[in-house]
């Protein structure tokens, strides 16, 4: 329930944006019990260049 | 997550294995535990934290029942083992923590780590074991927030005590994921940085400098061009106009022949300047080659070695190796006798074919050899030639000088000469000459120049393609560091507003249930969340009232805080309360015991027999769907557990 409290928060950023939080949120969600979980840094660097590749097709 | 049974095996002080089935009916929610004190209903609770979240249950002793550690003969072994189940979003999930103790003598025991499994049977029927256990129970209940549902109610005043700020600021984050919300921003915030780094590696100006570069370049060259067109366009006036001056001394009669002379010395001139541009051009090959020499002693060296070898006669090899492979393979001698397989014959041929030195390599040596040769030879004569070129040049310079004299000469001859026309004709052209010295001089520069801004615009226009890939690499890095940026903005914005908003949610939720729980409801006003945290309950006067709250009072609005949360978040998790009711007052336990389980989707109660009586138990009764009886045996020393209801 909080969780999709939390996912509609976003619902007014610009769609790019909002689909980074999206993914981000997910990601983080799934290593919250980790103190510091390995390699999160790099997953979410991959999910802004997904979001970011889609950007430069469009331009 | 909602628990349907505990079994305890040989846990502590239960013996064998005690099952509790707990109460999962909506309306029949709540599971009463009772025992008097040290009948087991901490250590219960402890199991499932063990159970869930390996807390260090064996922090209050030895983990496996002593009478079933003594009972077990030395060489077996014996497990305390807690099984937990729970449904969870439609799925079924089945937890065992155990530990073995294996009887090495009468008197030790070695314990063995405790094993984890979780297996589960999902919504469509399917078994499968967990292969992540603990990860999948810290993603349903996180052991960080379990402690707001599973905790021993005498201490759970924490939140409402002076001073304790950060246990409410820690609640209020872990339950509603503000952590999850904290993190994804500071991680975000952190590729954002990264990207902000990659740009400074693009100045952001560059382009621009270089293409202003390249356009002052442009504009200096086009001058230029200008420039030389004029010198050019100078010169060829004063070509005309010498040629004309020329034309016009050749029909004077008196000069004719000192015109001629001077045509011809000129044209002697013209030869003599090419020869010394063609022994500068000789002069250049030959020092262009000047290093060879200087290795003149090392060529030396090596052909002697090689001229050694060949005298051995190791270079070129006696036979040489194709020869060899020849004969073995005709199996015959050129003289008609045949080679027999394991004759002496072949025996020496395979020997002499491995000392032959492979012909690609004598070819090698050879060509070598021969090289060393023609360089020795050019080593000698290249100091030679030099020589001769410079004797030359020398002899041209010579002859040069006497033509440009004898010109000169005889240029003032027509200077001087009686005949005015004659006279001022050839001063005119001896300006002309030095116009055109001076012209072809400034010409020079100037194509000089030219070339240099070619070169120059050449590396401008190079550094300029590679600042566009660098500019198209930065437009690209930058659009990244824009979405990183945005969102980390995003998250840095939504999460102080869903902590404001959630925080007046628990405020609003908890005040409501305080007020049903605190049996002096009138005489508080309100309860509030401040930004840093700090929970507070206001008195009728609006004055803040918390320090002069009693324990139990402090235990009502704390309870109200956690339940107030629970509420909020939807938090699907049971509330499993150790001796909840112990330090309150009667008013209290009955608006408890009528509350809560209206509040919570399950509750489980471990209870003292003082505890839960008269009308808190009256209250509770219609709610109550499981009952049990923690009795300790003290002829056993171990607890059993008796279904009530």
């Amino acid at each position: 329930m909080i969780k999709e409290k939390i996912m509609g928060l976003f619902r007014e950023c610009e769609p790019a944006v909002q689909r980074v939080l999206e993914k981000v949120l997910e990601k983080e969600w799934a290593k919250l019990s980790m103190q510091n979980p390995r390699g999160i840094k790099d997953d979410i660097r991959e999910i802004v260049e997904d979001e970011a590749r889609l950007l430069d097709d469009e331009a | 997550m909602k628990l349907e049974s505990i079994t305890l095996t040989n846990f502590r002080q239960f013996y064998g294995d005690q099952t509790l089935k707990l109460a999962r009916d909506p309306t029949k929610n709540v599971t009463v535990i009772s025992g008097v004190n040290g009948a087991g209903k901490t250590t219960l609770l402890a199991a499932l934290n063990w159970c869930l979240y390996q807390e260090n249950a064996s922090a209050a002793g030895e983990l496996v029942n002593k009478r079933a550690l003594t009972e077990t003969p030395v060489g077996f072994s014996v497990e305390a083992k807690v099984q937990v189940v729970f449904s969870h979003e439609g799925e079924r999930y089945t937890v065992v923590r155990a530990q073995r103790a294996n009887r090495i003598s009468d008197s030790e025991w070695n314990r063995e780590q405790p094993s984890f499994s979780v297996s589960r049977i999902r919504a469509d029927g399917q078994f499968e074991t967990v292969h992540n256990p603990a990860g999948a129970i810290e993603s349903i209940l996180p052991s960080s927030v379990s402690a707001y549902f599973f905790f021993d109610g005498e201490k759970i005043d924490k939140f409402a005590r002076p001073g304790h700020e950060d246990e409410v600021r820690s609640a209020v984050k872990q339950v509603l994921k503000i952590e999850v919300l904290e993190r994804a921003r500071n991680h975000l915030a952190a590729v954002a940085r990264e990207y902000r780094q990659e740009l400074g590696s693009h100045a952001s100006g560059e382009l621009n400098e270089l293409l202003q570069r390249e356009a002052q370049l442009r504009d200096k060259l086009g001058t230029n061009k200008s420039d030389l067109e004029t010198l050019r366009s100078e010169r060829a006036a004063a070509e005309r106009q010498l040629k004309d001056i020329d034309g016009r001394l050749a029909e004077l009669t008196a000069v004719r022949e000192l015109v001629a002379k001077r045509g011809q010395l000129q044209g002697d001139l013209t030869a003599r300047e090419a020869d010394r541009d063609r022994l500068w051009d000789d002069v250049r090959g030959i020092v262009h080659k000047g290093f060879i020499p200087l290795a003149c002693k090392a060529m030396e060296q090596a052909g002697a070695i090689l001229d050694e070898k060949r005298r051995r006669g190791e270079i070129p090899p006696g036979i040489r190796e194709q020869f060899l492979q020849d004969l073995l393979t005709r199996g015959r001698c050129i003289c008609g006798r045949p080679i027999g397989e394991d004759s002496k014959e072949r025996r020496a041929l395979l020997t002499l074919l491995a000392a032959a030195v492979p012909s690609e390599l004598e070819n090698v040596v050879l060509r070598t050899a021969g090289d060393l040769r023609a360089l020795d030879s050019l080593c000698r004569r290249l100091p030679l030639e030099l020589r001769d070129a410079m004797r030359k040049k020398v002899a041209i310079d010579d002859d040069i000088e006497r033509l440009e004299q004898e010109l000169d000469d005889l240029s003032r001859k027509l200077a001087d000469f009686d005949q005015e026309d004659v006279g001022t004709l050839e001063r005119k052209r001896r300006d002309l000459c030095d116009a055109l010295v001076r012209l072809a001089g400034e010409i020079g520069r100037a194509e000089t120049l030219i070339s240099e801004l070619h070169t120059q615009l050449e590396a401008v226009e190079a550094d300029i393609s590679k600042a566009q890939v660098r500019a198209q690499h930065a437009k690209r890095v930058w659009r990244r560091f824009t979405l990183a940026s945005k969102a980390a903005s995003a998250l840095d914005k939504i999460c102080d507003a869903f902590a404001a908003d959630m925080r007046q949610q628990i405020r609003e939720e908890a005040k409501k249930i305080f007020d049903t729980l605190i049996w002096k409801s009138s005489q508080f006003r309100d309860i509030s969340i401040s930004d840093d945290y700090h929970l507070e309950v206001l008195d009728r006067w609006g004055f803040p009232a918390r320090p002069e709250l009693s324990a139990g009072e402090r235990q009502v609005l704390s309870l109200a805080f956690i339940c107030g949360m629970s509420k909020v978040t939807g938090e699907e998790a049971p509330l499993v309360m150790d001796t909840p009711f112990a330090r309150l007052s009667t008013q209290h336990r009955e608006n408890i015991a009528t509350q809560v389980p209206r509040i919570t989707k399950q509750l489980v109660l471990l209870v003292t027999d003082e505890e839960l009586h008269s009308r808190a138990r009256d209250n509770l009764a219609a709610r109550i769907g499981a009952e049990y009886e923690l009795v300790f045996d003290q002829s056993t020393g171990c607890t059993s557990v008796r279904f009530v209801r």
